[in-house]
């Protein structure tokens, strides 16, 4: 059963200016002193926000989660591409290296994801891409803009996070059997990214990626609220 | 049942009293006009019933006629009841990587021994045969990116014949809207004012059940991905769950033949009867209780005559037979006869007098 656990005022709690966002949102920007809340079951939670990028026509304002983790690899090991059978190639046949016998362990990096906190469907295609193209971005400057379409909330960015640091293991020029690894997140906070709306999809700029509209999830409300539309 | 949709709360703001709709996730203060958001809500949705009662029992009553004809006429319906069901429709992402190996195969042609002519003799290589060799293996790294939504019954519907939605039991429902996935189309958000008629049932399964059973469901789904690989390792994680309530319209037909109680589900959306028990009519059942009235018919002559003398009266003859030992020997034979014929009539009546939808 659905049950209403608390009532919050959609108001920012520093200077009680009234908050917007989308019906599913759980990130709220206030847009007269530019801080964050994140909606809980506890209420509105203060989250640590910078805003990158500049301002202007078509360019939306998406929430990203900026995860900086600990990432311990505890095991990591890998298969050679392709093994022979004994039958077909009895001098090239390894068992073990069928079974995967390149082992490694005890890594340990701080490393920093970003993770997008609109709901998409290539989240994680984008938060590897992120983390190899390194987007140059600049500071923003100007009054708070408009950010709409956070619904993504923490707990699911480290979860991300984690799948990105296995992915970036995947992404590796060997080929991975399996891996043991652990991600503890050191801090967790938004970052405001000004995307452009392009034809196909949210382009990060800089980083040569596009969130497409089809796998955005809130894509049309999200452009409606910034006064956009695409077909 | 969902008797009070509204919640009582107070203003964070002023105090003053929030209206809560059942379902609803934001508000506004109505002496305020604060913006309030409701913790722990779930939207509330309603597939609002396209059929009217009228339409219902027309639906049983063309049921009723398709098996047994007289039926209707012999019937005594009670008043439909529309019942809206709950569903839960959960959606979230999966996302991560399946790693394994993927067994390589080469066709080969390979000569097959042929009987020869002679019947003695075996020829090797008059003709071949394709085989499948595995020649070794080649590993893989699947990246898995779906975006996936599932349907689970919130309430129990096997009382009434129809099977649940979980990942553990029914993948579809014949003849509703709501399937295993899609959203129905149709939807509005429940409004108690609005959506009125009906009963609403309470969901029984919880929302952490209820996403349990669906992240369950989506991680078969996804180690689709996996398919032909030996020596698998998974790595998925679930993200941006979102999670409604949906009611669908189910009209529940009563009523009585010959006063036996029978019950039909209509579906509220098609109007189609989706279950149901309905009378079958006559069947074999008359024709064996005029066999055994028949041979009684025959028997009660002679067995009065019996009783009154004591002896089989054989006419076209002379002689009289005492045999009160046989009279006995018939009559316990009877007995036993009819008693047999009325228990099978009673186990067709069961079974076969009974159409089931």
């Amino acid at each position: 059963m659905s049950e209403v656990t608390g009532a919050v005022l959609l108001r920012c709690g520093e200077c009680l200016q009234e908050l917007s966002g989308l019906p599913d949102d759980s990130i709220f920007l206030c847009r007269n002193c530019g801080r964050a809340w994140v909606s809980g079951d506890r209420g509105l939670t203060r989250v640590g926000v910078s805003l990158w990028g500049e301002a202007g026509d078509g360019m939306v304002f998406l929430p990203f989660w900026r995860v900086e983790a600990d990432i311990t690899v505890h095991e990591r090991t890998t298969r050679r591409r392709s093994v022979r059978t004994p039958a077909t190639a009895p001098r090239d046949y390894d068992p073990l290296a069928e079974r995967g016998l390149q082992t490694e362990s005890g890594r340990r990096v701080l490393r920093s994801y970003l993770v997008p906190a609109v709901v998409n469907g290539r989240a994680l295609s984008i938060g590897v891409k992120l983390r190899s193209s390194r987007p140059d971005l600049v500071p923003y400057e100007g009054s708070t803009p408009l950010m709409v379409g956070g619904s993504v909330d923490a707990d699911d960015a480290v979860e991300l996070s984690r799948a990105i640091a296995v992915g970036e293991e995947v992404a590796r020029s060997d080929f991975l059997a399996s891996l043991d690894i652990e991600l503890h997140p050191m801090e967790v906070d938004l970052m405001g990214i000004a995307c452009r709306a392009g034809e196909r999809g949210f382009e990060i700029p800089g980083a040569g990626i596009a969130m497409r509209y089809a796998d955005t999830e809130d894509r049309a409300a999200i452009l409606k609220r910034n006064g956009l539309s695409r077909d | 049942m969902a008797e009070s949709p509204f919640v009582t709360m107070k203003c964070p703001a002023c105090g003053g009293a929030l209206y809560l709709r059942e379902g609803e996730t934001h508000t506004s203060c109505p002496s305020c006009d604060s913006s309030v958001l409701l913790t722990g809500a779930v939207g509330n949705y309603v597939l609002p019933s396209e059929v009217d009662s009228t339409q219902a029992l027309r639906a049983v009553r063309r049921a009723m006629e398709s098996g047994w004809k007289d039926s209707a006429g012999r019937s005594r319906v009670s008043r439909p009841r529309l019942f809206y069901v709950p569903f839960w429709h959960i959606s979230a992402q999966v996302q991560g990587y399946v790693l394994g190996l993927e067994p390589e195969v080469r066709e080969e042609e390979q000569p097959r021994p042929v009987e020869n002519p002679d019947g003695q003799s075996m020829s090797v290589f008059q003709s071949t045969r394709t085989v499948k060799r595995r020649v070794g293996v080649r590993a893989v790294e699947r990246e898995v990116q779906l975006r996936g939504s599932v349907n689970v019954s919130a309430a129990d519907l096997e009382p009434l014949g129809i099977p649940n939605l979980s990942s553990k039991a029914q993948m579809s429902l014949e003849g509703m809207e709501i399937q295993r996935n899609a959203l129905p189309e149709g939807l509005e958000v429940f409004d108690s004012r609005v959506h009125a008629d009906g009963v609403f049932v309470d969901p029984l399964v919880s929302l952490s059940e209820a996403r349990a059973d669906a992240e369950e469901y989506l991680r078969r789904l996804a180690g689709g991905a996996g398919r032909g690989l030996e020596q698998q390792w998974r790595y998925l994680v679930f993200t941006g769950r979102r999670d409604c309530l949906i009611y669908y319209p189910l009209w529940v037909v009563g009523f009585a033949v010959d006063g036996r109680p029978y019950r039909a589900v209509v579906d509220g959306r098609s109007g189609r009867v989706l279950r149901g028990r309905f009378p079958a009519g006559p069947s074999g059942s008359r024709y064996i209780a005029a066999g055994a009235a028949a041979l009684w018919a025959f028997a009660i002559p002679p067995l009065v005559n019996l009783l009154a003398t004591g002896t089989l009266d054989y006419r076209s003859g002379t002689a009289s037979l005492n045999c009160s030992g046989v009279l006995l020997l018939i009559a316990g034979a009877l007995g036993i006869g009819t008693w047999q014929v009325l228990r099978a009539l009673d186990r067709m009546e069961s079974r076969g007098g009974t159409r089931h939808v």
